[in-house]
């Protein structure tokens, strides 16, 4: 069964940035001396030779996006491949039939979330992770970190609110324990000079 | 080799040992049985916490997560039907229609059991095996070293199945990032962009942490997460004739495990479906395949544990890993000051041997832990990821600053989970970054010093007998899976043509 894939614009975007790199990467090179004046390998060498084979092995991704290829199946020693597939989609059926759905309709997943709200959790955790990040040179890490775990279990995830702060605690103190006293680590205190 | 047993035997059996390897096993049970973890994630956030251990300590510990997640992946498979990558699709099949059947115990059983007696099996053999190699491999130089490096490369070409192309994009990338920093011999500062922090060059562990942790954590909560479909317990115990059926499954899969193990690359992922296809191919309930034939479990299982523990083969003796999980705790052994490859075996017996006998350990502990106890883990699964993703967050976040005493390696996690997150977004395997990253200095240096052997002239490697053969496998290896699979394939469809005739 051959299907003709359409180029998709996400998976030419990501190998026109790879190949960009692996051209980075081998000017790179180039500019560290690849061989020393005796002829031996030089520190430009192993850039050079990383960008490549990123280069072109990008570009055969790219060729490959563009041109229609045959989809070969994965599981290749199962015979009778009908009984197999059959097998695999009642399995799935029957996760299928637990799915939830909400007012529009929308397939909601193991969280909760239609699947447009799940591109903007990840921006937010990744937005917390940011933030939390910023935050350890004024109010420590230990502060920081902690306020990133409620700030995800309160407002990413929308829990409730008691067991935020548990979960919270439960960070705190394991961090406390093992951080502080086991392994005597310190920690960043930032500009409030606590803990 | 019995000398080096008792060595290893009073190493292993030391109190402080037996703890950690009891909660290395134990995590890692919990670790592979919960989606949206996983042993990389494991090992790579918890290699922080050994700061303070002593290196054979640590590294049982952290052994005991790696092959103790192979248990724990097992129940997940067969409780939630999760083949997460293809080598589970086989347990999955067999074992999720026992457990639908109520079977479920049965089922565990004997992937305990299978397990456990593999891991027998393979840890004798990897114990008899292990040490000549290594001792042969002294006799290593700059040319055979370089060889061996490549040969570590092309076990990049098994990891990628069929995306090549992506894979060998991801490996440049992990030399690439490998090099930045000063390298040793040279005094050049390479893609610095003036930072001081990036002078070290981009720091492993720190990396291993934000892929694999911060960017499978997003891809769950992307991907929406997985859901436990409920299998009952009817019987706990399993039938002797059971145990019975399975012993002969529970060899071939162990051989072939260890086989496809011992060869660095993918071949864990292999042998749990040929061994599976092999089964199916010899027994005489063959037709019970994919309904909940107990083989079909005993085989796929016995050879991943098998195939886990022959992982170590060229790990320890060659310093080449085996695989993405191997990897990390490839650097994990640098950052403790130990360099595996053939020195290891002469500079640290008792690490070595120590390590070794751990696994026997662990494996007991398991094979006890999980008959009767598979049930209670079982609900283990009934946390919610929504509470554990902010604790895996903060752990890697705090465990990344206590590898690198600065606010830098938080960011290194949080930019590499984004790196992470894009990767599994846009279809790209990890294992052969990782690779890339450990093989980057190993492979320069070995660059480096061959040139430096034939005065400006590589190809000096070709007039050492010992490095051409180990170059000829390394195209064996690369081509081999390859032609396998494709060989499969073409008897799959032989077989699907002849029987629709």
């Amino acid at each position: 069964m051959s299907a003709a894939p359409k180029a998709n614009p996400r998976e030419i975007g990501s190998t026109a940035l790879l190949i960009s790199l692996g051209i980075a990467a081998m000017i790179a090179g180039i500019n560290y001396e690849v061989y020393l004046e005796n002829g031996l390998v030089g520190p430009g060498f192993m850039p050079l030779v990383a960008g490549g084979v990123m280069t072109i092995a990008g570009a055969a991704t790219l060729v490959r996006s563009l041109v229609p290829a045959k989809k070969k199946s994965e599981v290749i020693v199962f015979d009778d491949q009908a009984a197999i597939q059959a097998e695999l989609e009642a399995i799935e059926q029957e996760k299928e039939a637990l799915a939830t759905y909400n007012d529009k309709g929308e397939k909601l997943d193991t969280f909760g979330r239609a699947p447009k709200q799940q591109t903007y959790a990840v921006l937010a955790i990744f937005a917390t992770l940011i933030v939390s990040a910023f935050l350890i040179n004024y109010i420590g890490l230990f502060l920081s970190l902690s306020l990133m775990v409620f700030v995800l279990v309160f407002l990413v995830e929308k829990r409730k609110i008691i067991p935020a702060i548990l979960a919270t605690l439960g960070c705190m103190v394991f961090a406390f324990v093992v951080f502080k006293t086991l392994l005597q680590i310190p920690l960043p205190t930032g500009l409030l000079g606590w803990i | 080799m019995l000398d080096n047993l008792i060595l290893g035997f009073s190493v292993a059996f030391s109190a402080s040992n037996l703890m950690w390897c009891f909660i290395g096993v134990v995590l890692g049970t919990v670790i592979g049985m919960l989606p949206g973890l996983g042993a990389s994630m494991g090992v790579a956030i918890l290699i922080p916490l050994t700061l303070g251990m002593e290196p054979v300590t640590a590294l049982i510990m952290l052994a005991g997560i790696y092959y103790g997640a192979q248990y724990g992946g097992t129940i997940a498979a067969v409780l939630i039907a999760t083949p997460g990558d293809a080598s589970a699709v086989a347990t999955t099949l067999d074992g999720y229609a026992m457990a639908r059947r109520g079977h479920a115990g049965a089922a565990l059983s004997i992937a305990a059991i299978g397990s456990f007696v593999a891991a027998l099996i393979s840890l004798l053999l990897l114990m008899a095996v292990a040490q000549p190699i290594a001792t042969f491999a002294l006799r290593f130089g700059p040319a055979e070293t370089l060889a061996i490096m490549l040969l570590g490369l092309t076990t990049i070409i098994s990891f990628s199945g069929d995306k090549l192309a992506k894979g060998l994009t991801m490996a440049g990338l992990g030399i690439l990032i490998s090099t930045v920093g000063v390298a040793t011999g040279f005094s050049t500062a390479r893609m610095t962009f003036g930072s001081v922090n990036l002078l070290g060059g981009i720091p492993f562990v720190e990396v291993m942490i934000g892929l694999f942790a911060v960017g499978e954590v997003v891809s769950q909560i992307r991907s929406g997460g997985e859901r436990p479909v409920k299998a009952s317990f009817k019987d706990l115990l399993i039938k002797k004739e059971d145990i019975k059926r399975s012993l002969p499954a529970i060899f071939r899969g162990s051989f072939i495990g260890f086989g496809l193990g011992t060869l660095p690359g993918a071949g864990s992922t292999l042998a749990s479906l040929l061994a599976y296809g092999v089964e199916k191919g010899v027994s005489k309930n063959s037709k019970e395949f994919g309904h909940g034939a107990i083989e079909g479990v005993a085989a796929p299982e016995a050879a991943n544990n098998a195939a886990a523990n022959a992982n170590f083969i060229p790990t320890l003796a060659l310093g080449i890993p085996g695989g993405a999980t191997t990897a990390v705790l490839l650097g994990a052994f640098v950052i403790y000051g130990v360099q595996p490859g053939p020195l290891l075996f002469e500079t640290q017996p008792a690490l070595v041997w120590g390590l070794l006998v751990s696994f026997f350990i662990g494996n007991v502990i398991l094979l006890i832990l999980n008959l009767p106890l598979a049930p209670v883990f079982a609900q283990i699964l009934r946390i919610p990821y929504y509470y554990l993703y902010p604790i895996i967050l903060f752990t890697s976040l705090i465990g990344a600053y206590a590898i690198g005493n600065n606010v830098f390696s938080i960011w290194i996690v949080v930019i590499f989970g984004a790196v992470g997150y894009a990767l599994k977004r846009w279809d790209y395997p990890a294992a052969p970054l990782v690779l890339g990253m450990v093989l980057g200095p190993l492979l320069e240096k070995g660059l480096v010093q061959t040139s430096a052997l034939g005065k400006g002239n590589l190809a000096v490697i070709f007039e050492h007998p010992i490095a051409v053969v180990i170059l000829i496998l390394a195209v064996l290896i690369g081509i081999g899976p390859s032609i396998v699979r494709s060989a499969l394939r073409r008897r799959a469809q032989a077989r699907a043509t002849s029987t629709a005739a």
